[in-house]
């Protein structure tokens, strides 16, 4: 089994403000082994650094190409759902793998 | 879409305190956002080259946590604040928290234009050298200029 929808995990991330955004995440994800471009290990790192680096990883990024991020930051549930709607990048999809947090970034 | 914008003043030089204008800076720079911060009186500090100097007392801060309890009495004596300091920065490096200069670089690579209060840089008798490249001097009219137009405006 690779990446749990967060439901599916049992995890409520109980995002305030963006739990529509989350969902919708989740909804696409039906892909547990995605492909990907590039990946951004954010293991260890907090707030707010997980979602300033992502930034900083997709910028070299072409659009369309897929980022897969790492992070054990538990607010980066959140945050990177609340960065994908506002940044536009979609979340293609969010999930744990071994007590990490996964995260599938399609870049606008 | 223009992008949002948000301005902030940072007005403290404590270690807790200059975090949130750093965080805050770099994540809606991160969105996308066109920032500002206003530094003025204890905010100056952040400008500083050097920020090792940046502390934090346990003194009137009766909210921060302490691994025994700590009679005010106590927190007087000399080395208390050093050693709050330096058990804080132990903290935050375990926990992955960046240090300040790190989220000062991340805000500045990301084109968050700083800015230092003229009258407090003055009053404080600091020097441009004092300071990182790359600031802006100016006063409460250059800061309204962009404060009016923004979408988050916050005084820390």
């Amino acid at each position: 089994m690779g990446y749990l929808p967060l439901p599916v995990a049992g995890i409520d991330p109980g995002c305030v403000n963006d739990a529509n955004a989350q969902i919708e995440g989740v909804a696409d994800a039906v892909e547990t082994n995605m492909n990907f471009d590039k990946e951004f290990d954010a293991s260890g790192l907090a707030c707010p650094l997980p979602i300033v680096k992502t930034k900083k990883s997709l910028n070299d990024m072409a659009p369309g190409q897929v980022l897969r991020v790492v992070a054990t930051d538990p607010g980066s549930v959140c945050d990177m759902a609340a960065f994908a709607e506002q940044t536009g990048n979609a979340l293609l999809e969010s999930g744990e793998e071994g007590g990490k947090y996964v995260f599938f970034l399609k870049k606008a | 879409m223009a992008s949002k914008k948000m301005a902030i003043i940072a007005t403290k030089g404590a270690l807790d305190m200059a975090y949130p204008p750093l965080i805050l800076a770099s994540t809606a720079a991160a969105l996308g956002w066109e920032v500002q911060i206003f530094f003025t009186f204890y905010g100056l500090q952040l400008l500083r080259k050097d920020l090792s100097g940046i502390a934090i007392s346990p003194l009137a801060n009766p909210a921060m946590p302490m691994p025994v309890p700590m009679p005010v009495i106590v927190s007087v004596l000399p080395g208390m604040q050093a050693m709050a300091t330096s058990m804080m920065k132990a903290k935050m490096k375990k926990k992955g928290v960046a240090s300040l200069t790190e989220l000062r670089d991340l805000c500045l690579e990301a084109e968050v234009k700083f800015i230092a209060c003229q009258m407090t840089v003055d009053l404080f008798e600091f020097e441009k050298s004092d300071f990182i490249e790359g600031l802006e001097y100016g006063g409460a009219a250059t800061f309204m200029k962009f404060a009016g137009e923004t979408d988050v405006c916050l005084f820390i």
